[in-house]
């Protein structure tokens, strides 16, 4: 441990009356890895785009080794050594790696004329790949750097950009929310390079909410509520999980849902078989689907992202046209029913995209927690919308479902994502669903209302219900569901039963390692 | 809260007071340009328009049409369609009706004025239907495919009354319509006929479509983010073909009542330039899709229309002038400098109102 890299003194940022940073004092020892906690609008983001010249704080000055310093872009936080890796990647599919590594910053010959040296415009491609061949070896980073980014993981894909910035010889590299797009056993990579990164005297700072990731690797953690610095901790036997998410919600939580002993009944609800569709190229996205739920039972469907899930969903609810298979509801053949006509028959729908596709953003939540139902009594009567009901169902559903709203009907656009999330729940869980097809029921979602979601979700269950969930978080596709199932490249791959699974197993799974024969899935289906 | 409300009021006040007051300057500098004081214009234009019975009614003639193309534009702008094909739609039932106005003969007139109307209002909707069709199924932008039709139905029908229908006097026109087929006048030398009785009712029926119905309420949710209502079951593609039909619809009765109740015969310059369907536009654009704000600007377009006329007549101020003044009046009102300054605005009247939907961005 060395002196202070980097510090914030009473660091405020203000967006209009609404503070986003209020005083936020930390500091970062040189070679430590520090992890910065908090719930979604809590301000963590806004505080590392400061720290990375993205954003200027309205009051307050950072400190650079114990220098005050001005960061107008981002391009001024590396010249000093401030390198930050975003959650959605920047990358170029079509290029290699190590020209994705050195982009804007290309190695350019030199030209020799009469003794005297010019810049050229010619790119010494070998001096490059050396140069990123000895930074990969240097820190075990395993990567092809001939590759093109489009044929890599994502777990490398993040690598790449990690190498972007050593390239750039940053000493303080920020990672904002680094796991999130990761499988198990890409994320103990990611640690694990970040402690090799340690030895070699480089400093991180890394955001996100997951927990049990942030025991593993981080040195200190500091806690943001509400824009404000709750405390900094060390990072030992001393700390627990309850501990820190107490300090990030402000009461006690639930980390671990509870599911009732209550056993999944005989009664095959929903029955999904062969079930396969294309895009508009003629390639097929989902290959030969088949599972089916019983009542009580939650199936989860797990897999990295872009795996066919949310083509499945489109299939299932009715967006997507299925080319081969069929869907059955309670014994009636359902396949390829418009949505209204799902919708009719007690289905619960809650789409991936929640503000593209669940919510209507400039409508008011009275209008949103009626649509898909709008058409019927009491809403609406011989065609004409009905006030009284809606306003009515509306009061009826913020209070049962606890939504906060900031004034008596606002557009849900001006909703923080729990709350939005919410109005979905609500809506789709208030009309007495026999089939709930769920997906993503929590991303970008702070811990009270997960929580929430996860016990009206299990609620649901023990009402009867059968449930399809897709997430892209492993510990709540496996934490809510009876079984899961493994999908990758548009095909289910491997069944468990989500209570003797592991989640390095299901990993392997998932990233195409292992899979199940189709007549094993089927035998355990 | 309150406070908020009346502020957001007053920005959309100014989104229509400062272009009139733009537009109006400009046009001033064009009247001074011909000779002519610009208050002297606009007074005139106001003293025709509006301080004589004769005045009103041939304004209100004027305004007729441009009630229904405004309002049948506003009902595919709500869903975010962008069907600029009123004003060939209007060629289309202003032609079918003047046909039928002159063929079908020996019927009363209780059965002929309706059955024309209706000839003209189907020929219009079904001349909607192309785009129509083509922007459900195949996804084609309907911005390309309704002003290309445009261009067709205005050179067709004229091409037509040119050639198979003409009478053989020197300018082209088709035969005039019978007796039974036209649409009576207040007053036999003013513009207004029944027709605004047919304009009123349409636009009632939308005002209330829009506000109270169903059907209103889908075609908010389309407008918005067609993405949604398509999971919620609104079966988009479905409704942008009856969004696009009904608007063709009006827009067809629009012309035929043109053609019913002041032309009496179809010549391809009855729609004037710029068209009844484009002034229809114009109003659709500047009040935002309001039918109250259609209605009002409808009123001030036949207002200029009739104004203009009388202005040319009797000061010698040429026609186009008052085009360029409505020009720049839909110029100024697409700008909308007062949203555009909203913040600032805002900011004037009470101290800075939380932004939080920018913070929330950038937690993203």
């Amino acid at each position: 441990m060395g002196s202070i890299l980097i510090e914030t003194r009473d660091i405020t940022k203000k967006f209009g009356d609404f503070t986003a940073n209020d005083k936020i004092n930390i500091a970062v020892e040189e070679g430590e890895i520090r992890a910065i906690i908090g719930e979604n609008g809590a301000g963590k983001s806004t505080l590392m785009n400061m720290l990375y010249g993205i954003l200027k704080p309205t009051s307050g000055e950072i400190l650079f080794n114990g220098k005050p310093v001005i960061l107008d872009s981002p391009l001024d936080a590396i010249k000093l050594g401030i390198g930050m890796v975003h959650q959605h990647f920047k990358l170029s599919p079509s290029l290699s790696i190590y020209e994705n590594i050195v982009l804007g910053d290309e190695t350019v010959k030199t030209l020799n004329v009469f003794g005297k040296h010019f810049k050229g415009f010619l790119v010494d491609q070998k001096k490059e790949m050396a140069e990123i061949q000895a930074l990969v070896d240097k820190f075990n980073f395993n990567l092809d750097i001939t590759a093109k980014v489009r044929d890599i993981s994502i777990g490398a894909k993040q690598r790449v950009e990690i190498l972007k910035m050593l390239y750039r010889n940053v000493n303080l590299l920020i990672l904002d929310e680094p796991t999130a797009v990761l499988i198990p056993s890409e994320v103990e990579d990611l640690i694990e390079r970040m402690q090799d990164l340690k030895k070699a005297g480089k400093t991180i700072i890394i955001i996100t909410h997951k927990l049990n990731e942030v025991k593993m690797c981080a040195d200190n953690i500091t806690v943001i509520r509400g824009g404000r610095v709750i405390g900094t901790v060390r990072n030992d036997e001393s700390t627990t999980d309850s501990d820190l998410a107490e300090m990030m919600v402000g009461r006690p939580v639930l980390l671990r849902v509870n599911k009732s002993d209550k056993k999944p009944g005989d009664k095959v609800v929903y029955r999904v078989s062969n079930l396969s569709a294309k895009d508009s190229d003629g390639k097929k996205i989902i290959n030969d689907i088949s599972f089916d739920i019983h009542e009580n039972e939650v199936i989860g469907i797990a897999g990295v992202e872009g795996n066919g899930q949310t083509d499945l969903m489109l299939a299932l609810t009715g967006l997507l046209d299925i080319s081969e298979g069929s869907v059955s509801f309670n014994g009636e053949d359902i396949t390829g029913l418009w949505p209204d006509e799902l919708r009719r028959h007690k289905i619960g729908i809650v789409p991936e995209d929640r503000y593209r596709q669940g919510l209507c953003l400039g409508m008011p939540v009275s209008a949103n927690l009626i649509a898909g139902m709008h058409g019927r009594w009491p809403f609406c009567v011989h065609g004409i919308m009905q006030n009284a009901p809606i306003k009515e169902n509306k009061e009826r559903l913020v209070e049962a479902f606890d939504i906060r709203l900031g004034s008596d009907d606002p557009p849900v656009g001006s909703l923080s994502g729990g709350n939005a999330q919410k109005v979905i729940i609500a809506r789709e869980f208030s009309k007495h669903p026999q089939l709930l097809l769920v997906s993503q029921p929590t991303r970008g979602v702070d811990i009270g209302a997960i929580e929430f979601i996860h016990n009206e979700i299990l609620r649901m269950r023990d009402k009867g219900a059968a449930i399809l969930i897709f997430s892209s978080e492993l510990s709540e596709v496996v934490g809510l569901s009876d079984k899961v199932y493994v999908m990758y490249k548009g095909e289910f791959v491997g069944i468990f039963k989500s209570d003797d699974v592991s989640f390095n197993e299901l990993g392997l799974y998932m990233s195409g390692v292992k899979r199940m024969s189709k007549e094993e899935i089927a035998a355990n289906g | 809260m309150a406070k908020d409300k009346s502020v957001n009021r007053l920005i959309s006040i100014g989104n229509i007071v400062i272009p009139l007051i733009l537009a109006f300057i400009v046009g001033s500098i064009f009247s001074i340009l011909s000779r002519c004081n610009p208050f002297t214009l606009y007074g005139y234009i106001i003293k025709r328009a509006f301080f004589s019975v004769g005045g009103i009614l041939n304004t209100l003639g004027y305004a007729t049409p441009i009630i229904m193309t405004g309002i049948a534009t506003a009902f595919s702008i709500k869903a975010g369609i962008f069907n600029m094909g009123i004003e060939g739609q209007v060629f289309v039932g202003a032609f079918t009706s003047a046909l039928a106005g002159y063929m079908i003969k020996g019927l009363p007139v209780f059965i002929h004025v309706p059955l024309c109307l209706l000839i003209g209002a189907l020929s219009g909707a079904l001349y909607a239907l192309v785009p129509g069709l083509l922007k459900a199924k195949l996804r084609i932008n309907e911005v390309v495919t309704t002003v290309m039709m445009n261009s067709i139905a205005t050179q067709v029908t004229g091409f037509l009354t040119q050639s198979y229908l003409s009478t053989g006097d020197a300018y082209a026109h088709t035969e005039f319509i019978l007796e039974s087929a036209r649409l009576s006048k207040f007053i036999s030398k003013y513009r207004c006929t029944t027709a605004i009785f047919i304009a009123l009712a349409i636009w009632l029926v939308i005002y209330f479509v829009l506000k109270k119905t169903k059907f209103g309420y889908e075609i908010e949710c389309i407008g918005r983010q067609w993405e949604f209502s398509d999971s919620v079951g609104m079966r988009v593609s479905r409704k942008v073909i009856i969004i696009f039909v009904l608007g063709g619809l009006i827009a067809g009765v629009a012309g035929a009542t043109e053609i019913m109740g002041v032309n009496y015969n179809f010549v391809s310059t009855f729609s004037a330039n710029p068209g009844i369907g484009w002034d229809g536009f114009y109003a659709c654009i500047l009040s935002a899709s309001n039918p109250v704000g259609i209605l009002i600007y409808a009123i001030v377009f036949g207002a200029l229309r009739y104004g203009a006329l009388a202005a040319q007549t009797w000061l010698g101020v040429p026609l186009d002038l008052i085009n360029v003044i409505k020009s720049t009046l839909v110029l100024f009102g697409a700008i909308k400098l007062c949203t555009v300054y909203s913040e600032q605005i805002k900011g004037f009247f009470f101290k800075k109102k939380a932004v939080k939907a920018e913070h929330q961005a950038q937690e993203v």
